[in-house]
């Protein structure tokens, strides 16, 4: 490296002078405030309250939680008329049956879903306007809220369709866990019989003997939907 | 500055949002749905009489032919059904109902009465009946079956008409269903017979 000549070690030093004095210090507090003044309206507004930043975040959440429980309060009371409704009052004392609690004992509604799958169609032949399948099986997998409306069935049918809608009946068998129900189920379909409804009393067998089953059963195509009632009782005779 | 004064305030403002939605809550108009007409219909009459009703038809299908039918469905009493207790289930017979309702085709419009039997087991029942319903073409008749919970305020009843008049040779096979009334119908109208039972 060649060495300074006098000139340009005068420069250096001059050079080295005059960044020496320059003023490196940060005042803190004027650049907090210019970004304060850049904030959104709703920054200001926690600035004002002079509330610090994670305050700030547990009071949005504090109001959150107010506006949904007040939504929650809104939602109950608007379901207490129903709740409140008069119930129908029988003439004369009767000793009422547990409600409906899903928990597999005594008197329920019971809801569920499932699907099924075809074992055989069955035959078909096309009459006049529309077809007779006969011998149509199929198996499905039901799960409801009740343990005894929850297992496999097998449904036997006939279907008659009329253009695009069409009637069907025939027999369907539920095994659950600690018994079966069995009955006869009828309805209808239609949308090409992509979408049924079909409804039956089934008799109970096993852990539910002497109970019956009304079966309600809305299928869009492969899945199903059920509701209906369990009971102590009989089907309603023919 | 962390006063105490400036928490209180928010604390306030938190009070305040509070109480609105309670505000809202108490001022809310009650829903307009008719649980106890429902229960009464279905469950344990014990509604007066009423007037005859007028059907409003919804007719959205050309009226022809087999077809898919929606609507809603609603009962009131003509006539209460009698009562009686055998151990732990009501029995209830011979109740006269006016059906009403509007359904997408011009076809199953019109009057409607009902007769309905039921055996009430705790808040569930088992029910059966009979439907007739009547317009200026023809008469559509049959029987249904079907369950009622929630004390008669959900339901779900099936049945199948056979036509006379203009629908002879027709069947009309309905369902009803839903957790109030109005409740959700919906069928299908085709020509041929009911299912042998």
């Amino acid at each position: 490296m060649p060495e300074l000549d006098p000139f340009e070690i005068r420069v250096a030093a001059a050079v080295h002078a005059i960044a020496d004095r320059a003023d490196t210090r940060v005042d803190a507090a004027a650049v907090a405030r210019e970004s304060v003044g850049q904030r959104p309206a709703w920054s200001v507004a926690w600035s004002w309250l002079q509330v610090p930043l994670p305050a700030a975040m547990l009071l949005v959440l504090a109001l959150t939680l107010a506006l949904v429980a007040g939504m929650a309060v809104v939602g109950a009371l608007r379901d207490r008329p129903a709740l409140l409704a008069p119930l129908p009052s029988p003439t004369a004392e009767v000793s009422v049956a547990p409600s409906p609690t899903g928990d597999g004992t005594g008197i329920a509604h019971v809801t569920g879903t499932g699907t099924f799958s075809i074992v055989s169609p069955g035959t078909t032949v096309e009459v006049g306007d529309g077809t007779q399948t006969r011998g149509y099986v199929a198996t499905s997998a039901v799960v409801a809220n009740d343990p005894r409306a929850t297992g496999t069935g097998t449904l036997h049918l006939d279907i008659d369709t009329h253009g695009r809608v069409g009637s069907e009946w025939g027999t369907y068998r539920l095994v659950t866990a600690d018994g079966a129900w069995e009955g006869a189920l009828a309805g209808g379909s239609w949308s090409d019989g992509n979408a049924s409804e079909v409804t039956g009393y089934l008799v109970g067998s096993g852990d539910y003997e002497g109970y019956s089953l009304y079966f309600d059963v809305r299928s869009s195509g492969f899945a199903m939907e059920l509701e209906g009632i369990i009971f102590p009782g009989p089907p309603p005779g023919p | 500055m962390r006063s105490p004064a400036r928490w209180i305030l928010v604390l306030a403002l938190v009070s305040l949002a509070a109480a609105a939605c309670g505000a809202a809550a108490t001022t809310s108009p009650a829903p307009s749905g008719a649980p106890t007409q429902a229960a009464t219909a279905t469950a344990a009459p014990t509604a007066a009489a009423t007037a005859r009703p007028t059907p409003t038809p919804m007719a959205t299908t050309d009226g022809v032919g087999p077809e898919y039918v929606t609507g809603t469905s609603s009962l009131s009493v003509m006539k209460e059904a009698t009562q009686t207790i055998v151990g732990n289930v009501v029995q209830y017979r011979g109740q006269e109902m006016w059906g009403t309702g509007e359904m997408s085709d011009p076809r199953i419009a019109g009057t409607q009465v009902i007769t309905l039997n039921g055996d009430m087991y705790g808040d569930v029942m088992s029910e059966w009946g009979t439907t007739r319903l009547e317009n200026a073409q023809g008469t559509w008749e049959g029987t249904w079956t079907g369950a009622s919970w929630n004390d008669g305020t959900a339901t779900s009843v099936t049945g199948w008409l056979v036509g006379g008049g203009d629908y002879a040779g027709w069947t009309y096979y309905f369902h009803v269903y839903g957790a109030s009334m109005p409740w959700t119908a919906e069928g299908i109208i085709f020509e041929g017979s009911p299912p042998a039972p």
